[in-house]
């Protein structure tokens, strides 16, 4: 190939990836720009790009007419917990499983990962019983408890105690740190980079549930953004403006997020793939 | 021997939260649909043994056969369609020298935004009277289509939103896979005069063949349990031409109470499951995973 030849094709490849990248980021530019509209621009035919008379009314509707900062607060506070309690309960059973020596270590560890095989959907109906049971149903611990850990998280943190010299264990031995210490104060801290990795997964498909909350959520003061967004639409699906903005505003926070860590959000997703 | 019992005891310890999670809220209900899917259980109480009947109903149910096969019918499209994009996408992605990670970031966008969300916004593009996607299409002589409201294009929109949502995913895992592919190879094969696609075919494909299984099997476990989209998009319809075997699931369980005929339908889709990772794992030899 000639440099010129190279030239042209590499254009060729620069629109082509234009025209895609247009293709991806238009459902959100239109979102906005409906959202933006009053009602009898949004429903225009043929349709009006830009808002001749842009109104923020829209936005105020979507806050005043359901809860709608509760519901971005319940999923803040669903994801955070089910975050938190994931990095601690994986990580403590990921370093047991590959530093400690036991009887039926392998046995249990198979057990714990043969779960990535069998889809939640099987669990569903006796989850349904047991939160029943605990009194969670139409509660936020309700959603929280069947996510307090998982199989993912627990194999994923064992690959990187593995790579925790044993050397270093041995020398907090000496100094006389307990079993626990030694999980909390030298192997955690080197698996950081780890810790975030599944940070970032874990809060983003908190974030993003829907099926169980679906099912266990009735009450509007206690549902998660999906499900409240879901339920919004269903009450006001012709009214394009208002489910416009409602949709902004749930994808914003998460977006502002990916802004600002996009690489790590990337990379962190991309090796689900890889590894999982 | 006293000090190793002691030992024993403090692993057990530390992982006794593990334990209990996973028997309480994994393996008992795993095991109690299994029974359940044998059984005719309602809400109300009833629980009777009735051996094979669910299951018999359910392959006897033209719904639940449908459910099959659109469920299928959209694991084909979207599955294919979206990983031939990806690998195309990444593999351009590959050759050029700018604006890398600005392409990259705006492919992966849909990725983290909220599946109900879009599902929603989607939902308006499709609009049949005043939606853009007709609009658009008027532009060029081609006559509005019903869309979402339509039983034969249906699942192709739904297809197609899945195919928006997910190629990013996918394309960023391919790229991994085309980074580790040595330079030096297509050096020498454009020396030898091989065409750009003979490139792909002799160089590109055969060495990205594990990744290329991976992504295909990962994209058929997603696409099986697809749901959230169905439920905001089209709730099945129209006339049960979107129904999918997890809204199946969903609507036998907790709409009609029916809680042993779920269970077995939800059994079913757990060994569909089952054979895609068996195969999986038979052709990528999983062992490399263990140890690091």
């Amino acid at each position: 190939m000639t440099m010129s030849q190279k030239k042209i094709s590499e254009i060729i490849i620069y629109i082509i990836l234009f025209i895609g990248a247009m293709v991806v980021l238009f459902p959100f530019i239109w979102m906005v720009l409906t959202a933006l509209k009053p009602p009898h621009e949004a429903l225009a035919y043929p349709p009006i790009f830009f808002p001749k008379n842009p109104t923020l009314d829209n936005f105020i509707k979507v806050f005043t007419q359901v809860p709608f900062s509760r519901y971005l607060l319940n999923s803040i506070y669903v994801s955070t917990v089910i975050t938190v309690s994931t990095l601690f309960f994986c990580s403590l059973g990921g370093y047991v499983f590959a530093k400690h020596k036991f009887p039926l270590r392998d046995f249990i560890f198979l057990g714990v990962i043969a779960k990535l095989m069998i889809p939640n959907q099987v669990q569903l109906i006796p989850m349904y019983f047991i939160t029943q049971r605990l009194h969670l149903i139409d509660n936020l611990w309700g959603i929280i408890v069947p996510g307090l850990m998982g199989a993912f998280g627990i194999f994923f943190m064992r690959q990187f105690f593995f790579g925790v010299p044993d050397s270093l264990l041995e020398a907090g031995k000496i100094d006389g740190l307990s079993e626990f210490g030694l999980y909390f104060k030298i192997a955690l801290p080197l698996c950081k980079p780890a810790l975030a990795t599944l940070a970032i997964i874990t809060f983003i498909y908190a974030w993003d549930d829907f099926m169980w909350p679906l099912i266990i959520i009735n009450s509007q003061e206690n549902m998660t953004l999906p499900l409240g967004l879901a339920v919004f639409e269903g009450h006001y699906f012709a009214q394009y403006g208002l489910t416009m903005a409602a949709a902004t505003v749930s994808i914003l926070p998460m977006l502002i997020v990916y802004l600002f860590m996009q690489k790590q959000i990337i990379e962190s997703m991309a090796y689900t793939g890889i590894k999982e | 021997m006293k000090a190793k019992t002691k030992k024993n005891l403090i692993s057990y310890l530390m992982l006794s939260p593990v334990l209990v999670f996973f028997i309480i809220f994994v393996y008992y209900p795993i095991i109690m649909s299994a029974i359940g899917s044998f059984f005719d259980w309602t809400i109300l109480g009833k629980f009777e043994f009735i051996g094979f009947n669910n299951y018999k109903e359910l392959f006897q149910s033209s719904l639940f056969r449908k459910s099959l096969s659109n469920t299928l019918y959209y694991v084909i499209f979207s599955v294919s369609i979206s990983t031939v994009l990806a690998f195309f996408l990444a593999f351009l992605l590959n050759r050029i020298p700018k604006f890398n990670s600005f392409f990259r970031t705006t492919y992966f966008v849909p990725v983290v935004t909220s599946l109900v969300a879009i599902s929603i916004v989607w939902k308006w593009i499709f609009e049949p009277r005043v939606g853009i996607l007709n609009y658009f299409l008027s532009l060029f002589n081609i006559p509005s289509k019903a869309w979402l409201l339509n039983e034969k294009l249906a699942m192709p929109s739904v297809i197609l939103m899945s195919i928006w949502k997910n190629t990013g995913f996918y394309m960023i895992i391919f790229l991994t896979g085309l980074k580790g592919i040595s330079r030096d190879y297509y050096e020498a094969a454009e020396i030898d005069g091989a065409s750009t696609w003979q490139q792909i075919r002799f160089i590109t494909l055969p060495l990205l063949t594990p990744i290329t299984f991976f992504v295909l099997t990962m994209n058929m476990l997603r696409a099986w349990q697809v749901f959230p989209e169905i439920f905001v998009m089209t709730q099945g319809g129209p006339v049960d031409a979107t129904r999918v075997v997890v809204f199946d699931i969903w609507e036998y369980a907790f709409q009609y109470l029916r809680l042993g005929y779920g269970s077995a339908a939800s059994y079913v889709l757990f060994i569909i499951i089952l054979v895609i990772t068996f195969i999986q794992n038979k052709a990528m030899k999983v062992k490399e995973y263990e140890g690091v």
